[in-house]
């Protein structure tokens, strides 16, 4: 099955997705964010980073790439699933492709640690790696059709502790935690596996 | 006062430069010599002490060295930047990553780990929380954003440092050796500049980090950071650098153009000609000397072949990356470094009498052996730990940093004191982590730091292959930190020797005074260590009523032996090297993390550094001395007790609440 990993101009967890999308048995393209082209793919992949390097605010400039657009029409198509990774995620959001925002943490810094995540019935540990990642949304009705990734702990204030979301209708997947760090590297946890594994299980 | 008086160039030294001239300088390259023939860019205090440390060729005649590992190089170097940060700490801490990436990038290597080694003033001086917020802040947002992990560190709190805090930073980067650009120009060749527009930022930066700060210290000195650009610049020099049409590579740090292109050419013997309005500026009133000078970041040196074909290539991967680029001048034949304005002539130098300044001579004193006795109970020693700031977590700090980017970090802060990547490249992991130490007996601190990084390496299955430093010292002018200097640099060449350990690279950074208040010296080792075997890293829980040894050290090699042997076979889940805070102090590090204490019977609890290891294992390890066990919820010693659980809040949690 055919991925592709958006390389925005200031995206920087490109390599690692590549990685660990190949290790899950994807083929992998890397396309930029004028790429329109989309036909190939069953996966894109969102990759974490900081896009035109969060300047106004996270994903705020990347919205407007030619490949956003591409993206909402290749939504329609229901043939496709979109995952967003940390900064992929703040995209999706101010792109209107998922609900909600995400915000400045509570505590205004950058939080680098391992979190205990809830989904799907399953306790798994994965890192976050953000600064702006406190999930924000005024009326929770509106993801009644979403499956929750929530933290055991809420590091960063994010409403009803939401870590993720799963748009399960439109096939959209978008997390602050990072599956792809905790999968191709020795001596780490392999729990990024859960994530990769529940994209193609929804892509069978 | 005259222009070269303002510009902070002694008397002396400028008699040396007429003498050299055989003229008088006119006023433009009385600005050049003011930047070259600094402290800070001519090295001019240090030069003749630096340079014969063990080496193995490893490229330390450029931006930065290196280690091999198969076909491969890996590039690091550190260096400080007290003087922006001590005026502007947020800016000054941004820019002080960027500047050794570029040290790093400027050979064409992959940036892929970042280090640092921060030392604040005391934690009840509030100007030290603006410090700490801001420094740590500056790394966290240019660090993470460039998308290289920081794997490790050091935050020392002394009071030493309360107005002028010691920034150091590393950077490490991987390139297969066959692609290396070098910095030293070709004859007839063009110059191009690429990335940030040249402003009026960071001006002559050089010179003010060359002298003592003081109240008047200029803010317009300090440059000013841009991540996003600086990534951008880090993929498009990586695709560049593989051009053949490139013959050289030169980052664009202190003294910006000056030093970049006349070092380029100095080093390749040949002479260069630019001109300055080609530049592309920020602002069109900047001067041509603010043009030379100007430290703006973000900023990379190349040369190139004089063809279309070239040119086309270089505007190809700029576009793609959406950075500026312009032509800015041509090597040629001869000796002299040539600037025009707009067909004006502003210089004709001789390159030599740029890039030579005038070299001193250090005074050296012979270290008189003071030894303090410490008379304290082990109660007190113990409650002195625990109220040393420096024996609390950082993890407050180091949270704030991208540790993981990449996917090639097996492990970081999180859970080691030393960084440990993967290199997918080569199949092996490296160990990074850089120290400093102090004592009255410079020798001594230098001692102590190599020996207890080496050791804390090896207790992680790694053997030391390479070290940079960054020397911190104050004014070098007075006798006894030019006595220091050379103490410290003395013991470190003889340790690199009797261990072949090389030092690839290292940065000197003097004048670290504020109001007649020194630094003490702050040598701070940055050391790499290589593991080529997988089995020797464990990755292993301590336990309950596992039995805790130690491991006499008579010989360093045989029990780096004895250790990886251990580590192979697994019969250890934990060999723990004896740092700051003794055996003691180790230990507890270690259990608390597992959330345990630990009961054990021995002796010199709380001597500094011991060369003794502490092993922790659920088997019986023979030839080792048992001295205890681990256990729930106490610390015992002898027949002192502890409850861990109000220890273990203290180490947690103590920071944070200072912080607030």
């Amino acid at each position: 099955m055919k991925a592709c990993v958006i390389n925005f101009l200031g995206s920087n967890c490109v390599d690692e997705t590549k990685d660990s999308l190949l290790k899950s048995g994807f083929s992998v393209d890397i396309i930029n964010q004028n790429e329109t082209n989309l036909d190939d793919y069953k996966l894109i992949v969102l990759p974490g980073g900081f896009s035109w390097g969060d300047y106004v605010s996270c994903g705020r400039i990347a919205k407007f790439s030619p490949v956003i657009s591409a993206i909402k029409e290749k939504i329609k198509q229901r043939n496709s699933f979109i995952l967003g990774v940390c900064n992929g995620f703040q995209i999706l959001c101010e792109a209107n492709i998922l609900y909600g925002a995400l915000l400045e943490n509570e505590n205004q810094k950058f939080i680098s640690k391992d979190v205990d995540l809830i989904f799907k019935d399953k306790i798994f540990k994965l890192p976050i790696a953000h600064h702006q990642g406190r999930y924000y949304i005024d009326d929770i009705n509106k993801l009644k059709d979403y499956d929750l990734i929530k933290y055991q702990n809420n590091p960063n204030g994010s409403y009803y502790d939401i870590a993720g979301l799963y748009d399960r209708k439109n096939k959209i997947l978008g997390l602050m935690p990072h599956p792809e760090r905790n999968y191709i590297t020795p001596f780490k946890c392999e729990n990024g596996k859960i994530i990769f594994d529940f994209i193609k299980e929804e892509l069978r | 006062m005259k222009l070269y008086q303002k510009l902070n160039i002694s008397d002396f030294l400028y008699q040396k430069i007429v003498e050299k001239l055989k003229r008088e300088p006119n006023d433009f390259e009385i600005y050049l010599f003011s930047a070259m023939h600094s402290e800070h860019c001519g090295y001019m205090h240090s030069k003749k002490y630096i340079n014969d440390f063990y080496k193995e060729n490893n490229y330390e005649n450029e931006n930065s060295g290196c280690i091999r590992l198969k076909d491969y190089c890996i590039f690091f170097k550190m260096e400080s930047h007290n003087h922006p940060c001590a005026i502007e700490p947020y800016q000054g801490s941004m820019t002080g990553i960027g500047g050794i990436v570029r040290d790093i990038l400027s050979l064409g290597a992959k940036p892929i780990a970042l280090s640092n080694s921060l030392k604040f003033g005391s934690l009840d001086e509030l100007k030290t929380k603006y410090y700490i917020d801001e420094i740590t802040r500056g790394i966290s947002d240019y660090g993470n954003s460039i998308g290289v992990p920081t794997i490790t560190g050091e935050t020392i709190f002394d009071k030493r440092f309360n107005n002028l805090p010691i920034v150091n930073v590393l950077a490490l980067g991987i390139i297969k050796e066959e692609d290396i650009k070098l910095s030293s120009a070709k004859e007839d060749n063009l110059i191009v500049l690429l990335g940030s527009k040249t402003g009026v930022d960071g001006l002559n930066g050089a010179s003010f980090a060359s002298g003592v700060l003081d109240e008047n210290s200029n803010r317009q000195s300090v440059q000013i950071g841009d991540p996003y650009t600086k990534k951008r610049l880090i993929d498009a020099v990586l695709e560049i650098n593989k051009l053949k049409e490139i013959t050289a590579c030169q980052d664009l740090g202190a003294s910006g153009i000056l030093s970049s292109t006349s070092e380029m050419a100095y080093k390749g013997k040949c002479a260069v000609e630019l001109h300055l309005e080609k530049v592309h500026t920020q602002i069109d009133s900047i001067k041509p000397e603010e043009i030379m000078l100007s430290e703006s970041q973000e900023r990379m040196a190349f040369t190139i072949e004089n063809s279309a074909c070239a040119i086309e290539k270089f505007d190809k991967i700029a576009k793609k990356y959406e950075l500026d680029y312009s032509i800015i001048g041509k090597t040629k034949k001869g000796n002299t470094y040539e600037i025009y304005y707009n067909d004006k002539q502003l210089c004709t130098l001789d390159l030599g009498v740029l890039c030579e300044p005038y070299l001193f001579d250090l005074e050296k004193k012979e270290i008189k052996n003071t030894q303090i006795k410490i008379n304290k109970s082990n109660f007190d020693l113990f409650k002195d730990m625990i109220n040393d700031d420096n024996f609390s977590s950082k993890e407050f700090i180091y949270s704030q940093f991208d540790q993981e980017v990449q996917g090639r970090t097996s492990f970081s802060q999180k859970e080691n004191s030393i960084g440990i990547l993967y290199l997918k490249e080569t199949e092996s992991f490296i160990g990074l982590l850089n120290q400093t130490t102090f004592d009255m007996n410079p020798k001594k601190a230098v001692y102590n730091t190599f020996m207890s990084s080496y050791r804390k390496l090896i207790s992680y299955g790694f053997e030391l292959k390479g070290i940079t430093n960054c020397l911190n010292f104050a004014n070098p002018e007075n006798l006894t930190v030019q006595s220091d200097f050379r103490n410290s640099i003395d013991e470190l060449k003889r340790l690199s020797f009797l261990y072949k350990i090389p030092i690839v690279s290292g940065n000197v950074s003097f004048y670290n005074e504020i109001k007649n208040e020194k630094i003490p010296p702050a040598v701070t080792l940055g050391c790499i260590g290589v593991c080529e075997n997988k089995n020797r890293i464990i990755k292993s829980k301590i336990d309950k009523n596992d039995k805790i040894y130690i491991l006499k050290n008579e010989d360093e090699i045989k029990s780096k032996e004895i250790i990886f042997n251990l580590l192979e076979n697994k019969k250890v889940k934990k060999v723990i090297s004896i740092g700051q805070f003794g055996l003691i102090g180790s230990l507890l590090k270690e259990t608390l993390f597992y959330n345990l204490g630990f009961r054990i019977n021995y002796q010199n609890y709380f001597e500094q550094y011991q060369k003794d290891y502490i092993l922790i294992a659920d088997k019986k390890l023979e030839n080792m001395i048992l001295v205890g066990e681990v256990i729930d919820d106490k610390i015992i010693f002898d027949d002192i007790e502890f409850e861990k659980e109000k220890i273990k809040n203290i180490y947690f949690n103590k920071l944070i609440e200072k912080m607030k």
